[in-house]
């Protein structure tokens, strides 16, 4: 491979860095390209970038120092144009960095990997974020009950680590708990100008929310904000409950999807937020 | 050189190739990160020297610059286009820019320098002496003899040594200094004693290895080797001389420091001191009486005391 910035010393470790890679993340050793653009949207040249099987770019810049500033605009480009890439730092098993605590830090704060190589072999020693996932705003959880706590922190954790499909599945759960016992607690206290004629637990939640639009008595709640305009925001997210997860099939799709997922996850919080806010007067 | 039809113009940063005859052939990844993130901040203040060839550019001054941008995604640099020069005249800019700035690393100096030798020859019709390389490349003598001494070291000390400058500048042990103040003496050693040396490659690796362990503590004692080869001079017995020098170049702990202190430095001390009176008596006698005043007169009788104590103690 040639280098145009990497110096002679570090040639070794990125050839390594990327043997290691191939081996064990399937890609094969042509895939990889030196210090190029990764896309046009991003302007620094990682020493080595490869396209994953699973539609990522996996880019690896090596050093002997565990993170350099001159990735800052790099990762912040990523992460604002939702580019869907893992990236590691790749440094020598002997590398005595000066700055190691603050760069480990630096490291994690911003979603990066890194790798340990060595002749003897290579390991991960942190596992990156994808960085079109690391940008999420994260969840002020000290705005939700107690009991649902747990399960956003597990829905943020998720998205950040891979899976925001799920991690949106999981703030959604979270809403349609919250609705379904906020209507089953209206029929109880005749909040409802007229009961619904079908299990509140059993039928769509669309349905039941469509039915709260229509016959919730916000006034006799006490909840005047739980308009029927709100009701429509809540009924907005519905169809992304049943989201199935396709694998993206492209770079391109991934990045679009990546987007859109976190577009849609950190609307689904805003929403969980006003309705928390909302019912307040109701101890559901 | 003539500049006067330079060009400054962005241009892609795909379309610059190196200069071959860049002497500078280490960049050190702290310095060029350093200079990495001063341009990701400050973008390209200062912009690089090329001359066109064909479609593309050369590189006159700038290659840091150019890797940098590079490296940095950057589509254009700035560039002073100049006139393309002909094979001698782009290798002695190439020395004559980098002279003026920080300090080189001789090495990758001195492996030009054949060439220089070459087309100096071929413009001059003969072969080029000393002050005609300096003048031609903006070397001063002593650098120029200090790449000579690094040139005819065998190749695997050459290797050695490249391998060292890659390294940060502050982690460099076996550098050019180093090599360059072993060989001197040794050339001294060679010169009074070569019977000492006939295996030169095994004194250096000896030499090395003291250095290393820190028996050597620092490449100017090697300074003190030479003196100590050159000891007949202040009438040190000749097999003091040899059997000293063959301590420090055994393969042992012995210091080079520590033999010149016990055995040379008091003769050489003794020189010196009497060269320092000679020249005082030079200028006592020729003192005109006018010229002594209270303090230089409180000082003559300082030395008068001293040097009658010193002769009263030696009996």
């Amino acid at each position: 491979m040639i280098f145009t910035f990497l110096s002679p010393p570090l040639h070794p470790v990125a050839e390594l860095a990327r043997d290691f890679f191939a081996d064990s993340w399937g890609l094969s050793a042509s895939r990889f390209r030196s210090e190029v653009r990764i896309d046009q949207k991003a302007e620094y040249c990682p020493t080595l970038s490869a396209e994953t099987n699973d539609n990522h770019i996996l880019c690896v810049d090596v050093s002997d120092k565990i993170y350099t500033p001159s990735l800052d605009d790099f990762v912040l480009q990523c992460m604002n144009n939702h580019l869907p890439v893992k990236l590691f730092v790749a440094v020598p098993r002997d590398a005595a960095d000066p700055d190691y605590r603050a760069n480990m830090r630096k490291l994690c704060d911003r979603g990066v990997g890194l790798l340990e190589v060595g002749d003897t072999g290579s390991r991960i020693i942190r596992q990156p974020l994808s960085l079109s996932l690391a940008t999420l705003t994260p969840i002020d959880l000290t705005k939700f009950p107690l009991k649902y706590r747990e399960d956003l922190q597990r829905a943020e954790q998720l998205f950040r680590d891979g899976d925001p499909v799920k991690g949106c599945a999981n703030v959604l759960d979270v809403i349609e708990a919250r609705t379904r016992a906020l209507a089953k607690c209206a029929v109880k206290k005749g909040w409802f100008r007229q009961n619904p004629a079908f299990d509140l637990d059993k039928h769509s939640w669309a349905s039941v929310l469509k039915f709260m639009q229509t016959h919730f008595d916000q006034t006799a709640a006490k909840c005047p904000a739980l308009t029927d305009i709100f009701i429509a925001q809540l009924i907005g997210v519905t169809p992304h409950r049943n989201e199935v997860s396709h694998p993206p099939k492209d770079v391109r799709s991934r990045t679009r999807r990546d987007a859109q997922l976190r577009t849609n996850f950190e609307h689904a919080i805003n929403v969980l937020t006003d309705f928390v806010d909302h019912t307040r007067a109701v101890r559901l | 050189m003539d500049n006067l039809s330079a060009e400054l113009k962005e241009i892609r940063v795909e379309l610059i190739d190196r200069n071959p005859e860049n002497p500078r052939i280490l960049f050190r990844q702290d310095e060029l990160e350093e200079l990495l993130n001063s341009i990701r901040v400050y973008g390209v203040q200062v912009p690089i020297a090329v001359y066109k060839a064909g479609r593309r550019y050369v590189l006159i001054d700038g290659e840091r610059r150019w890797r940098c941008s590079k490296k940095l995604g950057r589509e254009t640099v700035p560039a002073l286009i100049q006139t393309a020069p002909d094979p001698l005249r782009n290798l002695l800019l190439m020395f004559n820019i980098h002279s003026l700035r920080e300090q080189w690393d001789l090495l990758t100096i001195a492996m030009k320098l054949p060439r220089v030798v070459l087309l100096l020859s071929g413009e001059l019709g003969r072969e080029p002496k000393e002050h005609d390389i300096c003048e031609r490349t903006g070397l001063s003598r002593a650098v120029l003899r200090r790449c000579k001494l690094l040139i005819e070291l065998p190749q695997q000390y050459k290797d050695q040594i490249l391998e060292e400058l890659h390294k940060p500048k502050a982690q460099q042990r076996l550098t050019e200094d180093f090599f360059i103040e072993m060989e001197r003496s040794l050339k001294t050693v060679w010169g009074v004693f070569p019977q000492l040396l006939r295996n030169k490659d095994e004194v250096r690796r000896v030499l090395i290895k003291k250095y290393q362990g820190n028996v050597i503590k620092n490449v100017v004692h090697f300074r003190l080797l030479a003196k100590i080869a050159r000891a007949s001079k202040v009438e040190v017995d000749e097999s003091v001389i040899i059997s000293s020098l063959s301590e420090v170049l055994g393969d042992n702990h012995v210091d080079i420091e520590r033999v010149y202190e016990e055995r040379f430095s008091s003769a050489y001390n003794e020189r010196d001191l009497v060269s320092r009176i000679s020249t005082v008596l030079d200028a006592l006698s020729r003192l005109v009486p006018d010229e002594v005043d209270d303090e230089l007169r409180q000082e003559l009788h300082k030395l008068v005391r001293q040097a009658s104590q010193v002769l009263e103690d030696a009996g």
